[in-house]
């Protein structure tokens, strides 16, 4: 099985995206809790 | 129509049926072998007799259904939706064999229970004493929500079906509509694709994070495996009785989560942002949905909980309210504290927000349950347009679009067609709700389980257990299967048989009459 | 007389000994501490539970998780400690039963709000055990049998599939030679 350079990018992107809403909630959830 | 049709008619489904059923029993190698590498002969003998009761099964349907191959009769939509439901219920219970042998379902029913479980995805469960379990058990109850998520039919699609043209007929008859490639084989395959990419990527980062929170290299390997299963296939299994709460760890619960919102995304998504689409994940209404309601659901239930002072710090917040809202969004089911402290601490307002979101669901045509994100984004779009028209003057001719993957026009019908697909989903819902309420359970609690096996998502509040009422069982069994098929699938296959046996009837009727 | 005064003090001796045999049973269900969560937390409670599946060593103590069959739950202890237990439950084994005292902690602040138990003193009640999962003799003969019927089956299949294909080839033939004679 082979990946090419988009699919490779369009994974990292999709990874990242989604760590960033969870990291995004976290940091608001923090505020709202303090 | 006469009789020779009809004869076909029950040839095609049998032929096509049996052919995702060896396909399956075949798959019942893999555990086999792991009871094997592991030296569990209890197991392994369980697993022979399962393979060889569903291999006879199978290979019994499909020459049934030799008619087929010689008369090249038609394949209509409604074989295509039989097939995919029949092939279900079959497999629901050929599958639950290993499960019966073992021990830890004490009834059959039990064992069905779990299996359904298990392919839709959802993930409550009545097998007993998990942390005792065989690794062969283990490995197949993983892999059943693993393949129940990408679909049986798609997996028989991808290497057994020569003919293309009743294989997008069973292709939607099971869900999915989303086509990746003009040939619904290579859409199969690519469905496959990305889920093994996903999975060597995934089982990778939770084999790592497991040594790193003091797994032994072997053990991490394979809880890395089976969570990442039950991540992707937003399933909620998992190895031990305590759930995700069996690693104490913060990082292996955040890379769960990223592996299940990831996974409760529509494959389409996941082909485009391959394709090098990179805007996509931000202007599909259905992630734009997701982002909007699971946002807003994490605030107010930190908030609730908040305020009940049950949890008062951001960590804590994080990892038990945050955790949780998100995993009953996306319909995965993975729980971070025991289930009947949704009971006893959560109280009302934080069970409402878990009822509400466990319906709204994940993303159409993915691993999730749930009413999906692209039908409450429709149906809110729809709402908008026809306040706007009312609103505006009638010589304004304005165009509404939803974008999904490609623009689509915001007609009445599909909003007609999203609202009705919802409205069976709540009615499913509330009959579950009834039942709970029935048999004596507070009403918030009932609302609860039926929200989580109407959306497939599988966290209880503490009514699933093997002493339940047996009918609730068989609703719940139902409802797990309902909501899976997405009805359409299920509705036609009744209504084909109830008319076959219907016609069946008519005629024995005729005929003694006749005499 | 005396046999009356030997009667009275070993009646007294047992009676004093009850106390002691029912302070040894005060221990906790798993599921207890769960479903009473707001009345036991913070309390030192005393558990009776299997210790499953492995350590885990972190940086300042491991944990354990144990199982009392009514539920499961972790335990948090010096790595010292965890290194008394030699079995761990799963498949093949019954682990060490071990009785806890800790402190049960509804919401943990130290571990994220979770639930568990912060070790106090830990008694290993008794050693763990290989579990005998004995194959059944009928098992055996039903998984033969059935391995039988299944190749037979097979060997039916493809005899079957080859004889079809043979037919239609036939059909064919026969469609393309009509064609031709016409």
């Amino acid at each position: 099985m082979e990946l090419n350079k988009n699919e490779i990018k369009g994974i990292l992107e999709e990874v990242a995206i989604v760590s960033c809403f969870v990291a995004m909630i976290y940091l608001v959830s923090s505020v709202i809790m303090m | 129509m006469n009789t020779e049709r009809k004869a076909n008619s029950i040839e095609i489904i049998s032929h096509y049926t049996g052919y995702v059923i060896l396909c399956i029993s075949l798959l019942m190698v893999l555990p086999l072998l792991v009871s094997i590498l592991f030296q569990e002969w209890n197991p392994a003998l369980d697993f022979l007799i399962s393979i060889s009761i569903s291999a006879i099964f199978g290979l019994a349907l499909i020459m049934l259904g030799w008619q087929r191959k010689i008369s090249k009769s038609d394949f209509q939509w409604k074989h295509g939706f039989t097939v995919a439901a029949l092939s279900w219920v079959l497999l629901m219970f050929l599958c639950a064999i290993p499960y019966r042998l073992s021990g830890h379902t004490p009834s059959m029913l039990d064992s069905m229970f779990d299996v359904m479980s298990g392919f839709t995805t959802t993930g409550v469960l009545l097998s007993q004493d998990l942390d005792h379990m065989s690794n062969g058990l283990n490995m197949w109850r993983h892999m059943l929500t693993f393949i129940g998520g990408q679909g049986m039919v798609v997996l028989a699609l991808t290497f057994l079906v020569k003919e293309t043209g009743g294989a997008y007929k069973m292709y939607v008859g099971e869900g999915k509509d989303i086509e990746l490639m003009p040939n619904v084989k290579g859409t199969a395959g690519q469905i496959w694709k990305i889920s093994m990419v996903y999975l060597i990527i995934g089982t990778g980062a939770l084999w790592i994070n497991g040594l790193l929170i003091g797994l032994q290299p072997i053990s991490a390997f394979f809880h890395a495996l089976y969570i990442f299963e039950s991540s992707w296939s937003t399933g909620g299994f998992a190895p031990m009785t305590q759930n995700i709460m069996y690693y104490h760890s913060v990082s292996y619960e955040s890379v769960a989560i990223v592996i299940f919102i990831i996974g409760s995304f529509n494959f389409g998504l996941h082909y485009a942002m391959w394709q090098g689409n990179k805007k996509e994940i931000v202007r599909n209404i259905e992630t734009q949905s997701f982002f909007i309601t699971s946002f807003t659901a994490c605030m107010l239930a930190l908030a609730g909980l908040a305020k009940s002072g049950i949890y008062t710090d951001a960590m804590a917040g994080f990892r038990r309210v945050v955790f949780n809202v998100l995993s009953a969004h996306t319909t995965t089911g993975f729980g971070s504290i025991y289930a009947r402290q949704y009971a006893l601490e959560w109280g009302d307002f934080g069970i409402m927000i878990m009822v509400i979101v466990m319906l709204i669901g994940g993303s159409a045509c993915s691993t999730a349950g749930g009413f999906k994100g692209l039908r409450v984004g429709v149906v809110f779009k729809g709402i908008i347009m026809e306040v706007k028209k009312l609103l505006s003057s009638e010589r304004n001719m304005k165009v509404y679009k939803f974008h999904h993957i490609k623009d689509y026009v915001l007609e009445d019908s599909v909003v007609k067609s999203s609202a009705i697909i919802i409205l069976c989903y709540i009615v499913l819902f509330s009959v579950g709700t009834l039942l709970g309420t029935y048999y004596g359970y507070p009403l918030s609690h009932s609302a609860f389980e039926a929200a989580s096996v109407t959306g497939n998502v599988g966290l209880s509040i503490g009514i699933t257990t093997p002493s339940m009422p047996v009918l609730m069982k068989i609703y719940y069994i139902l409802a797990m299967y309902l909501g899976r098929l997405e009805f359409l699938s299920v509705f036609a296959m009744i209504g084909y048989l109830g008319g076959g046996i219907k016609k069946a009837c008519q005629k024995t009727l005729k005929s003694s009459l006749s005499h | 007389m005396s046999k009356n005064i030997k009667i009275f003090f070993v009646t007294l001796i047992i009676a004093g000994l009850v106390p002691l045999h029912v302070a040894f049973a005060t221990s906790t269900k798993i599921n207890d501490l769960i479903e009473k969560a707001m009345a036991f937390d913070g309390q030192t409670v005393t558990i009776t539970a299997e210790a499953i599946g492995e350590k885990m060593d972190r940086k300042d103590g491991t944990w354990v998780n144990v199982t009392d069959v009514s539920n499961a739950i972790g335990i948090w202890m010096p790595t010292q400690e965890s290194r008394r237990i030699s079995i761990f439950g799963n498949y093949k084994e019954k682990g060490d039963i071990l009785e806890i005292t800790g402190v049960f902690n509804r919401a943990c602040k130290e571990h994220g709000g979770e639930s568990d138990l912060h070790l106090i003193s830990m008694r290993v009640m008794k050693s763990g055990e290989i579990v005998q999962n004995k194959i059944s003799m009928t098992k055996l003969i039903i998984t033969i049998v059935l391995l039988g019927t299944t190749l037979l089956f097979i060997l039916f299949f493809i005899n079957q599939s080859k004889y079809l294909k043979m037919k239609e080839t036939k059909k064919n033939g026969k469609a393309n030679g009509q064609r031709t004679l016409s």
